[in-house]
């Protein structure tokens, strides 16, 4: 197998905060993998320094052979690493088709357009449905179909899913979990951010814990998934509260 | 009352003058979050441009409108690579300032060129006119309507059914998804500047055969400008076309129906930018500015 | 009786020699010219530093036995600068003598720093009635220009001369210092005349349309036009009288008319266009039979100017031509560089036809002490030339209507 992307020490922050405090993990090509963490541990900074949308102050990411610190937001779209970002962030007055369109916007994905469109709508029907509606009208769920989508007509290599799950009804979550797994199912890279470990848990292979800008624990998603301490002193949740009981008893 | 027919016409043609004038702008906010204090002087340059064509060469301004629009856009282009990238992520006044400056640069620049005094093109259809009974039309507004309504139009089929067009939308709305598919940014902002200095241009070509053009006319455009941009909605062009129309009404009617109502064309401007920043700051149609 | 003689002689010798030096340190005569030579009234300084350069020379060079120095300045139109150029002028060169600016914003702008050693001014300019108010009647302020009262009078005699009785007038004039000073003139002077004013409209400076105003005016169905706007909105006015021909037979301007640029942005819309001036190529006044090298007749003059400049002479290259004349003739009378000896000679001067008309100096109702060249030539474009109007004289020709 060989490395999709490597991440070295890390560092990035908003102004004068900084947020990631050395951040070291790999991707293996084909992976599904999962970063897990309370709100707060620099999930989302991470998703953003990977995509462009933040500059990393220190660090090094290799990125397929290639260093992605020096390439440009649309360099690396071009290069084939594309994300939805967490809150969706649809084009709101634009159309469903639009958005989608958009998503191949970068010379490499424009290329066969017309056929990746209709494998969306074939992964997402309700796209198809509403193909014509202004984005920003639609509820989460298909806000959240369509975010993907459009990461998918990028014609990624690694897709990078920041919070799927934010903000959906638990039907509605499964669904999209349901196309995260027929993507996962190709030979596209993922690397998901959820706060829903279980639906995380559900369709990622391994994952990592991250906490105040650091990777603190890595294993299987078997291993994750029964490990309460971890899971759920990092995720909160009623066994946090007993264990904490426990301690001032 | 029996003003009514006139009026219409007089609010429609100056109206269609005010879209011109404005939709320049109303681009490149809507795109870049800059405002360019320079865009009067685009204007102007317009304007001289074709006046001078039409001295040297004796061509016609509509004929020269096409090659001045690309030599504006060209312009534009560099400019903001040059002057106004670097500042993308200063504070709003530094940009203000930064564009205010090259604004009176230029002003000072036209005057060392062309003098101070007041020029203004002949063309035969520029004194033209049409009557419809009570009514009449001149020929030159008419024309720079027509002008309008035409630059309008193809801006708004670019805007729907071109890639740079999209993606210009796309950044419009939400720009770190733009970012996110790809969009090379920092190009679609001088793209989308280039094409506001274009139109701006066209507008000074239409005004150097209407009226009189001088190296101080930018900043009158300026003004008003910006009036209807807020009117209409920072950053929504349909908001500003509307704007535009909404003035050109407001400012004619005044004119017609209130004593010295002329005088009071530019305070009407005023008066609508205070009540629409009180009562709706949004604007008609636009999407609320954090700041 | 021998030692008395010697030193008599010796004094004389002593005496001569002092004078003799002082001659030496002070063999030119300063003159100041603070022009607008850049700017927005640029054609108006630059017509009045030819004019000051040309009297100089026409004069010969030289004054009451000293060299003719112009000092010429640039104020750039502006009043910043028009403030500096006085303060150097009066503080440092020291002059005794200042001629210009000419536009009523600058001229308005000069008074406080001229105050501080009051040199003999001359204004060759500034129609502004302010001016009277704050410095008409200090002795040494000499106005060779028409106020904006002097105009309308002569506007309206000059229209009661070609027009019958009962003439309907519609006035349109700009909301600022010069629209608003010039417009109660008018009123007054076109209602004493027996005129009766129909409409009246405000404009603000650049206004993009006009037609409202138009639309208006013609309603109540003038016959006469006075458009009391300048530079771009004189343009603007123009243009759009002409694109809706407006039924009004008589348009009148103000200083705009004569204008080349003007005349060069409005092209066909020109015609029937009367304007008001102090002078005007085809006068032909006759000249001064006492200075005829000075003064020769209009028609001479205009013929070198142009052989020289290649261009017509303008209203300011005439007015300063003369004011400077003037000033040299009143040098020379006071035999030489003493500034109250000067103003005194100005003040008696009485130059008849020179370019502008009689040159003499005397009081106005408004209180200016030294006024001279209050008449204004009344023309209109007929054909791209200009015909005059008024004053009465064999030079007169017919007005015409604008309407076709």
């Amino acid at each position: 197998m060989s490395t999709m992307l490597s991440v070295r020490d890390l560092h990035a922050g908003y102004g004068e905060s900084s947020v990631l405090q050395g951040l070291n993990f790999d991707l293996q090509k084909g992976e599904v993998v999962c970063l897990l963490g309370a709100n707060g541990a620099g999930k989302t900074t991470t998703m953003a320094v990977l995509s462009g949308l933040v500059d990393a102050s220190s660090g090094g990411v290799n990125y397929d052979g290639q260093d992605l610190l020096a390439m440009a937001s649309h360099q690396r779209v071009e290069a084939g690493l594309s994300l939805s970002p967490e809150g969706r962030k649809v084009f709101p007055n634009l159309t469903v088709e639009e958005n989608l369109v958009l998503g191949s916007f970068n010379a490499s994905a424009r290329a066969g357009r017309a056929a990746r469109l209709e494998e969306v709508y074939t992964l997402f029907p309700r796209l198809a449905e509403r193909r014509a509606q202004s984005a920003g009208l639609m509820s989460g769920g298909e806000q959240q179909m369509l975010a993907l989508g459009r990461a998918i007509m990028a014609k990624p290599r690694l897709l990078l899913l920041d919070e799927p799950s934010l903000g959906l009804a638990p039907m509605i979550v499964q669904a999209v979990f349901e196309a995260i797994r027929k993507i996962a199912a190709t030979e596209i890279t993922i690397f998901l951010v959820e706060q829903n470990t279980h639906a995380a848990l559900s369709v990622a292979s391994r994952g990592y814990v991250m906490s105040a800008g650091r990777i603190v624990h890595a294993g299987s998603a078997a291993e994750l998934r029964q490990s309460p301490e971890v899971r759920d002193a990092f995720i909160g949740g009623k066994s946090a509260r007993t264990i904490r009981e426990a301690r001032h008893a | 009352m029996h003003y009514i027919p006139q009026l219409i016409v007089d609010a429609l043609l100056l109206g269609g003058i005010y879209t011109l004038m404005v939709i320049g702008l109303a681009l490149s906010f809507g795109v870049t979050r800059v405002i360019n204090f320079a865009h009067g002087e685009a204007v102007m340059l317009g304007a001289y441009g074709a006046y001078t064509i039409a001295l040297v060469s004796g061509i016609d301004p509509l004929l020269a409108l096409p090659l001045l629009m690309v030599i504006g856009c060209l312009f534009g282009m560099a400019l903001f690579k040059v002057a106004i990238e670097p500042v993308l992520k200063a504070p709003h006044v530094n940009q203000i300032l930064l564009t205010f400056g090259i604004g009176l640069v230029l002003q000072n620049v036209a005057v060392m060129i062309w003098k101070a005094d007041e020029r203004s093109v002949v063309t035969p259809y520029a004194y033209s006119s049409f009557q419809f009974g009570e009514v009449f039309v001149p020929g030159g507004r008419l024309i720079g309507f027509g002008v309008a309504v035409v630059l309008v139009g193809a801006l708004f089929f670019w805007l729907r059914h071109t890639e740079f067009g999209r993606a210009t939308r796309a950044l419009d709305e939400q720009r770190d998804a733009a970012v996110l598919v790809g969009i090379n940014v920092k190009r679609m902002y001088a793209l989308a500047f280039g094409l506001s200095v274009a139109l701006g241009v066209a507008t000074g070509v239409i005004l150097s055969f209407i009226g009189a053009i001088s190296p101080f006319m930018g900043f009158h455009i300026l003004v008003k400008g910006f009036a209807i941009i807020v009117l209409g909605g920072l950053g929504s062009i349909v908001g500003a076309v509307l704007g535009a129309f909404l003035l050109a009404f407001a400012e004619t009617a005044v004119s017609y129906y209130v004593p010295n109502g002329t005088g009071w064309a530019e305070a009407v401007a005023f008066a609508v930018l205070f009540l629409v920043l009180v009562l709706r700051p949004r604007g008609i149609v636009g999407q609320a500015v954090a700041d | 009786m021998k030692l008395d003689y010697r030193s008599y002689i010796l004094a004389c010798l002593a005496a001569a020699a002092l004078s003799a030096s002082s001659a030496v340190a002070q063999d030119t005569i300063k003159i100041g010219v603070p022009m607008e030579l850049s700017g927005r009234f640029v054609a108006y300084g630059a017509s009045g530093k030819r004019g000051a350069e040309l009297a100089a020379e026409v004069y010969g060079g030289k004054v009451a036995g000293k060299k003719i120095e112009l000092l010429h300045r640039d104020i750039q139109s502006e009043s910043q600068a028009t403030i500096s150029v006085f303060n150097e002028l009066v503080n440092k060169e020291k002059v005794n003598y200042i001629i210009g600016p000419i536009a009523s914003p600058t001229v308005a702008a000069a008074i406080p720093a001229w105050r501080q050693t009051k040199p003999l001014w001359i204004v060759p300019g500034s129609s502004s009635t302010k001016l009277e108010e704050e410095a008409g009647s200090e002795p040494e302020f000499f106005h060779a220009f028409p106020y904006a009262y002097h105009y309308h009078q002569s506007v309206a005699a000059a229209l009661k001369s070609q027009l019958p009785t009962g003439q309907k007038v519609s006035l349109v004039f700009s909301d600022d210092n010069y629209g608003r000073t010039h417009q109660p003139y008018a009123k007054k002077y076109l209602t004493e005349a027996g005129f009766e004013i129909v409409a009246e409209e405000i404009v603000r400076t650049n206004a993009p349309d006009m037609n409202p105003l138009l639309t208006k005016i013609a309603r109540s169905k003038p016959n006469i036009l006075l458009g009391l706007v300048q530079t771009t909105d004189a343009v603007t006015l123009t243009k759009q009288i002409y694109t809706r021909k407006l039924p009004v037979p008589y348009l009148v301007g103000t200083a705009a008319t004569q204008l080349d640029e003007w005349q060069k942005a409005v092209g066909p819309a020109q015609e029937g266009w009367i304007g008001v001036t102090t002078y005007l190529p085809g006068l032909k006044r006759p000249g001064n039979r006492d200075y005829p090298k000075l003064f020769p007749p209009s028609d001479e003059w205009e013929a070198a100017f142009i052989k020289k400049y290649g261009q017509e002479p303008d209203f300011e290259d005439a007015g300063c031509y003369v004011s400077a004349m003037l000033l040299f003739l009143a040098i020379e009378k006071a035999g030489g560089d003493d500034k109250a000896k000067v103003v005194a000679e100005l003040q008696k001067l009485d130059v008849k036809n020179t370019l502008l008309g009689d040159a003499k100096f005397g009081p106005t109702p408004g209180g200016t002490k030294n006024q001279a060249f209050s008449d204004v030539v009344v023309f209109q474009r007929q054909s791209e030339k200009n015909v005059m109007l008024f004053p009465p004289g064999p030079t007169v020709g017919k007005i015409k209507s604008a309407v076709q």
